[in-house]
């Protein structure tokens, strides 16, 4: 019996070549090539919309930071030997970075759907599910233009608008505005599939 | 009846005649004119000739002698199927500005260029071996050159694009949008007739360099010219 295992057919760029995602039936993904579906409240677009027209939104994304998945553990050992159980799910953030424009529209209007939400002059506090948005899809695209699969986010609010660094020793950045959001479900999906069709909300 | 041409040099070194190479061809082999001239050298009589054993031992496809040796070039093939090549002075250049157009200015271009395609590569390693994967277009600026005019018309031209347009030093205003949204530039091979048989479409150009202009009294036969450095957002080939 031998004690080693033949691998080399992994050693094989041909192999590498023909087997991987390389020759991938939608070519290979890159990271500059991908859409954001934006789905704010209906009536908070409605406010916005003599500005800038439906879809405005979409169009001002530069950079998506799609979160990642993660199940925190719990450690416990018995008779010694360590055991591990599945404990949360807790997801992280989704960042988007928006470009800004000069009546600095993009942070008026998440300002707008935060103070929706809680309004620190009125003081008043309404449920999530008002101020949602139902759902938001982050798709890359192939080299001819088509999505195949998404991250989808359901209902998602903003929480966060992040600082605008203004500089008057650079004259090479432009204005961004980074908003962070928080969602109660992240599921990857086929592009095409309703909310029926997922089992989360079956 | 002929005699061998012996190579003393060749015998030299290990006694051989000298034409070892051309007698050790097949019989059947083509004769080829140049081939009496060619002399390899042998290691002597009675050895192999290394060329011949590294060939034939080899696994890369070598052709056979009759296919590398022969040519069916002729210059009169080449003079028959084109009568003349382009020539690098015989070009239009047209430039939009957001002022408008020019006929000044693109009649005093002197020297144009067709800019390079590139398109950039991912490199993806796998166990030391890069794979290149095409990635995106990358467009570098174009430099044409200009005489500067009589009366500093070009110059103030594109003075008056940068400075008033693309960034107004002045008074230190923002960048106007219509900068960029409104410059074209043209470059145009022209044939022996000025007519244009290739055409280069700058789209969104502005001039991002304006060079500086050269004086001295002991320029006494020159002209004042400068160059302009355009960058643009995409490049269109045989369009307008």
């Amino acid at each position: 019996m031998s004690n080693f295992i033949d691998l080399r057919r992994y050693a094989n760029n041909l192999n590498f070549w023909n087997n991987s995602t390389l020759q991938d039936k939608f070519g290979i993904l890159r990271q500059s090539r991908f859409v954001c579906l934006l789905n704010a409240p209906e009536k908070l677009t409605s406010q916005f919309k003599d500005l800038r027209g439906n879809g405005w939104l979409e169009w001002q994304v530069l950079a998506v930071s799609c979160p990642d998945v993660m199940i925190s553990t719990q450690e416990m050992e018995i008779n010694g030997w360590p055991r591990y159980y599945l404990e949360t799910r807790r997801d992280a953030d989704l960042s988007i970075t928006f470009m800004e424009s000069s009546d600095l529209i993009v942070r008026t209007f998440f300002y707008a759907w935060m103070n929706a939400g809680y309004n620190q002059i009125k003081m008043h506090r309404n449920y999530i599910e008002d101020v949602e948005a139902k759902e938001m899809k982050i798709i890359p695209i192939t080299h001819d233009n088509r999505g195949v699969r998404a991250d989808v986010f359901r209902g998602v609010f903003p929480y966060q608008i992040n600082n605008l660094d203004y500089n008057m020793e650079s004259g090479e950045g432009i204005l961004k505005t980074e908003v962070k959001f928080k969602y109660l479900f992240h599921t990857i999906e086929n592009i095409n599939s309703s909310e029926e069709d997922h089992e989360i909300l079956k | 009846m002929a005699t061998e041409k012996k190579d003393p040099y060749l015998e030299s070194l290990g006694g051989g005649s000298g034409t070892a190479y051309s007698k050790s061809r097949s019989a059947g082999q083509k004769d080829h004119p140049n081939n009496n001239q060619i002399i390899k050298p042998s290691l002597g009589s009675g050895r192999l000739n290394l060329f011949d054993e590294v060939v034939k031992n080899s696994d890369w496809p070598i052709p056979p002698k009759d296919e590398y040796q022969s040519s069916d070039f002729h210059v009169d093939k080449l003079i028959s199927q084109f009568r003349d090549l382009s020539k690098p002075n015989l070009f239009k250049v047209s430039i939009w500005s957001p002022l408008g157009k020019s006929e000044v200015v693109n009649l005093l271009a002197k020297e144009a260029t067709i800019p390079n395609t590139e398109v950039t590569k991912i490199t993806l390693r796998r166990m030391g071996t890069a794979f290149q994967i095409p990635g995106d277009v990358n467009y570098q600026d174009v430099t044409l050159k200009f005489h500067a005019g009589q009366g500093m018309e070009v110059r103030r031209f594109f003075n008056t694009w940068q400075v008033g347009y693309v960034s107004n030093w002045q008074d230190n205003m923002a960048t106007l949008p219509k900068a960029w949204q409104e410059g074209k530039v043209v470059i145009e091979q022209l044939n022996q007739r000025y007519e244009s048989v290739y055409k280069v479409t700058l789209v969104n150009a502005w001039p991002v360099n304006i060079s500086d202009i050269q004086l001295s009294h002991d320029m006494a036969d020159a002209r004042s010219d400068f160059s302009v450095s355009f960058t643009y957002h995409k490049m269109l080939l045989g369009e307008n």
